[in-house]
Formats: C-alpha cells, sequence, structure tokens
C-alpha cells in the first residue's frame, strides 16, 4: 500500500515534470525573444534618427570627421548614461565632464541641443549598440552624404543664396535672415543665430556640405524640412563660406542708438507737422476774447 | 500640447470672438463704437502720444500684413543687404516710435486725475498689452535680426496654415519665448478688440480726409463781467 503510494506520488511528480517544468523555461525563452524583438524595434527606430540627426557630423566605421568622432563602439568606450546624457544635454556635460570637455577641445563645433526625447536617446543607443560594425554598416546610414563636398561650388552664386538675392530652389529661407556674415556692412549683422564667416574653418568642406543638406538643429528644422537646399547649393554656399573664411565680421550692436535717434526725428517731423494744430482752434478763440475783454481767466 | 494650444486652438477663439462679438455688438450697440476720446480734457500729451503712435503702429502693421499676404514680393524687396538694413531700420525707427507713443498715453492717463476718473480697467488692460506687443516687437527687432526675412519662413507659413485651417504649431514651436509672446498676445488684442475701445479700428473716418475744414466762429458778444 505504501510502496503502491509512493510509486504513484513519484508517476505525479514525473508527470508533473514532464509537463509543467518546461512551462517557466518556455516563457523564459520567448520573453527572451520578445526583449530581443523589442530591442531591435528600438534599434531600427535609432537607425533613422541617426540617419536623420547624427550622419551630418558622424559615422560609423567611416573614420571620425572634422564635425565630429567616428561612433563605432562606442557603447563599449563608454557609460551608457554618459552616452545618454552627451544625447540629451551636450551644452551639460561638456561643462562639468572632462572627457566630454577634451572631445569638445578636439571638435570646435560644438553639439548643438538636438531636442530628442529620452525615448529617442534610448533608441539612438540601442542602434549604437548593435553587436557587429557590419551589422552597423548593412544599416546603410554609414556612407558619409558629403562625396558632394569634394566638388567645387560656385562661390559667387552662393553669395547670393546666402543673402537672399537669389532665392532657394525649394523656398527655404536665405541663411542672412538669421546668420551675420563678413562683408556685408550692417546688414551682415544677422543675429538670431550664430554668424557663419567662420563656420568653413570649423567644419571643413565635407561637414559643411552635409551640415547643409540635413539642417540637424531643431531650430531650423521645421523652416527647411519641406524647403532643403539642393546639393548644388549647398556646395555652393560652402564654396562662399570656404571664401568668407578669415574675414573678420563686422560687430554690430543692437543698433538701438540708430533706432533712437530715428524716432527722435519722427517726433520731429511730429513736432512739425503739428506746429499749428498744438494751438488748436477754441484756445486761442478763449485767449482772443480775454484779451479783447481784458478779463481774467475763469 | 502648450504649443497647441496656444498657436493652434487660441487664434481661432480670438477670431471667432472677434469677429462674432465684433458683429453683435455693431449690430445691437451701433453707437458704442468708439475710443471714447478724452481729447476734451486732456490734449497737449495725447497729441504727442496719440499722433505718433497711430501714424507708427499703421505703418508697423501694413508690413506684417504685406509679408504674410505678398511673402515673395517682401523676400525680393529684403533680398539685398541694403534694402534689408533700410527696411529693418525703418521699422526699428517705427518700432521705438511706437513704444515711447503708448509709454506716453499710459503716462498721461496715469497722471492725470480727470482722466484716471473716465479710465476703465479694460483701457488700462489694452494699453498695458499694446505696450507689451510693441516692445517686445521692437526688442525682437533688436535682438534676433534680421526678422523681415525669418518672419516670410515662420509666421507667414503658421499664419497661412491657420488660414487653410491646418494649423502647423512646429512653425513657432522652435521659435525663442519672446517671439511666442509676440504672437499670443497679438491674438490677446485681437481677442479684446470686440471688448474695448479697440473697436474703434473699424471707424475709420475716410471723409474726413476730404471734407472742408470747420471754421469755428463766435457770433454772440460775450458777457462782460
Amino acid at each position: 500500500m505504501v510502496k503502491g503510494t509512493s510509486v504513484s506520488i513519484a508517476a505525479c511528480l514525473t508527470l508533473f515534470a514532464v509537463f509543467f517544468l518546461p512551462l517557466p523555461l518556455a516563457a523564459q525563452e520567448s520573453g527572451q525573444l520578445g526583449a530581443d524583438r523589442e530591442i531591435a524595434q528600438l534599434a531600427e527606430k535609432g537607425e533613422s534618427l541617426f540617419a536623420q540627426k547624427c550622419t551630418p557630423c558622424h559615422a560609423i566605421g567611416g573614420g571620425d570627421r572634422p564635425t565630429g568622432p567616428d561612433l563605432a563602439g562606442i557603447t563599449e568606450r563608454r557609460e551608457r548614461q554618459w552616452i545618454r546624457r552627451f544625447i540629451l544635454d551636450p551644452q551639460g556635460i561638456i561643462a562639468d565632464d572632462p572627457a566630454a570637455r577634451q572631445l569638445a577641445e578636439k571638435y570646435p563645433m560644438a553639439m548643438p541641443d538636438l531636442g530628442l526625447s529620452e525615448a529617442e536617446a534610448e533608441a539612438l543607443i540601442a542602434f549604437l549598440a548593435m553587436p557587429t560594425e557590419e551589422e552597423h554598416q548593412a544599416g546603410e546610414v554609414t556612407a558619409p552624404p558629403a562625396a558632394a563636398g569634394t566638388q567645387a561650388g560656385d562661390p559667387r552664386r552662393g553669395e547670393a543664396l546666402y543673402i537672399g538675392s537669389t532665392p532657394f530652389s525649394q523656398g527655404g529661407a536665405p541663411c542672412l535672415a538669421c546668420h551675420g556674415i563678413a562683408g556685408h556692412g550692417l546688414a551682415g549683422g544677422a543675429s538670431f543665430g550664430p554668424d557663419l564667416s567662420a563656420a568653413y574653418a570649423s567644419y571643413g568642406a565635407e561637414g559643411m556640405v552635409s551640415m547643409l543638406e540635413s539642417m540637424p538643429f531643431p531650430s531650423m528644422e521645421p523652416i527647411y524640412l519641406d524647403h532643403p537646399l539642393t546639393a548644388e547649393e549647398s556646395r555652393d554656399l560652402t564654396a562662399f563660406l570656404a571664401e568668407v573664411s578669415g574675414e573678420t565680421p563686422r560687430v554690430v550692436g543692437p543698433l538701438a542708438r540708430d533706432a533712437g535717434l530715428g524716432a527722435l526725428f519722427f517726433f520731429a517731423v511730429t513736432l512739425a507737422f503739428g506746429w499749428h494744430r498744438l494751438r488748436g482752434v477754441r484756445r486761442p478763440l478763449v485767449e482772443k476774447m480775454r484779451n479783447r475783454i481784458g478779463g481774467e481767466p475763469r | 500640447m502648450v504649443d497647441t494650444l496656444l498657436f493652434a486652438i487660441f487664434p481661432y477663439v480670438a477670431v471667432a470672438l472677434a469677429i462674432g462679438v465684433g458683429l453683435y455688438r455693431y449690430f445691437s450697440d451701433r453707437f458704442s463704437f468708439s475710443s471714447h476720446s478724452s481729447q476734451f480734457l486732456e490734449s497737449r500729451l495725447l497729441y504727442w502720444g496719440s499722433v505718433p503712435w497711430h501714424f507708427a503702429i499703421l505703418v508697423v502693421l501694413a508690413a506684417h500684413l504685406l509679408a504674410f499676404l505678398f511673402p515673395t514680393a517682401w523676400g525680393v524687396l529684403a533680398g539685398r543687404p541694403l534694402r534689408l538694413y533700410l527696411l529693418e531700420i525703418t521699422g526699428m525707427v517705427l518700432g521705438m516710435t511706437t513704444v515711447i507713443g503708448i509709454a506716453l498715453l499710459l503716462l498721461r492717463r496715469a497722471k492725470d486725475a480727470r482722466l484716471t476718473a473716465v479710465s476703465t480697467a479694460m483701457d488700462w488692460t489694452v494699453l498695458l498689452l499694446l505696450l507689451v506687443q510693441v516692445a517686445t516687437g521692437v526688442w525682437i527687432a533688436f535682438t534676433l535680426r534680421w526678422g523681415s526675412v525669418w518672419y516670410l519662413h515662420t509666421a507667414t507659413p503658421w499664419l497661412w496654415s491657420l488660414v487653410k485651417l491646418d494649423p502647423q504649431v512646429q512653425y513657432l514651436a522652435a521659435l525663442p519665448w519672446l517671439v511666442k509672446l509676440h504672437a499670443v498676445n497679438a491674438f490677446l488684442l485681437i481677442a479684446l478688440f470686440p471688448f474695448s475701445r479697440l473697436v474703434h479700428v473699424v471707424t475709420i473716418p475716410l471723409e474726413y480726409l476730404g471734407r472742408a475744414p470747420q471754421l469755428v466762429i463766435w457770433n454772440r458778444a460775450r458777457a462782460r463781467r
């Protein structure tokens, strides 16, 4: 009886083991698969973000560029938290992290705040952490879009595009709307964005062309997203900026003094036109009557 | 979210109020369309504030309107450095004139007891909002140069997207807070238009331009005291 009972228990345990023990293992396996799929999806999202936001300055496996370092294997060299912070707050990390500062010194063009969310930063990191370089290259984002930079552009046409006398073919804003430039007098003192007289020196031809073609700055994105520059326009602008490079831009103050003098002139004109008007109609009549009557004003 | 509220919803609310309440007021209380002149109570400072203010603000508003209606032509106008500079400096001069003008009008109302007595809360609100509007405008012109060009590629497409009932807030969302304040305050003024003395904007006394001058003649002898 006892023996029979133990046999039954053993059989039950065996059955239990056969049918139920693999379940957690299977669940674990499918969970692993799910996580892998999730990472792959995230990396895919990161890949398109990388193509859109990072390729103007960074390559993966294509070597360092004047605009920024090669990012192949970055997740092995740096902590994820460090990379995340560099993506989300480049100015902040450059200000207080020695390694970041060292990079900023090596690549003088400051990395712009890309305006990315936490989730987008995670997607970018997932993409950057793809294990092999081959995988990255399969992502087809490594080719620097700056092949066009090697061809020489027309600096005169570039200048006309910069100041707006020749409009961009796709309707983008002329650079002078926001960026100052040497050699155009007071009008060269645009102050919304940074002065671009020294841009060529910082970016180089290749960086300049790729920058102009993608405009990876959040404030410029809405303006150029539907109105991109053509490859030829980017080359012409680069040629113009190369020509200007080394010239010192004219320092233009807020122009408040000039405008103040103008406003003073406007008030002087108001005075001139209103000289008679000030005397009015009623008041002189009242004065005249008072004088005639010789009475005191009431 | 905030950007959607400010740049996609609020402009429609403001325009709906301006047109709806404006028409209602016109048909129900037509003779209240007035700037409630206080010239009778004080006229000297009024002249120095009101005249420069009105001439300058009309030109500044016309420039904003033309750049919105004819962006290509405006782009051609600003497409040469000298013309761009002259256009901008003219705008700055007129802008500073409006700031001084509206400041004088505020001062005038504040310092004269008789005017303070006839001023409503809405009068003060409108004057203060107008001061904010022109001060931010001038500040933008000074610090974010050149507005006459970037306006064509930010404000113009945004305003047209509102007209087409397809608000594209991203054009404004990426701009500095100063520009956002200028844009929101502009629509706030439009919203207040039918509730304030701003209604006088639609009563343009065009017949005054060609009218024969009025002569005031006293034909009665004044009693001797």
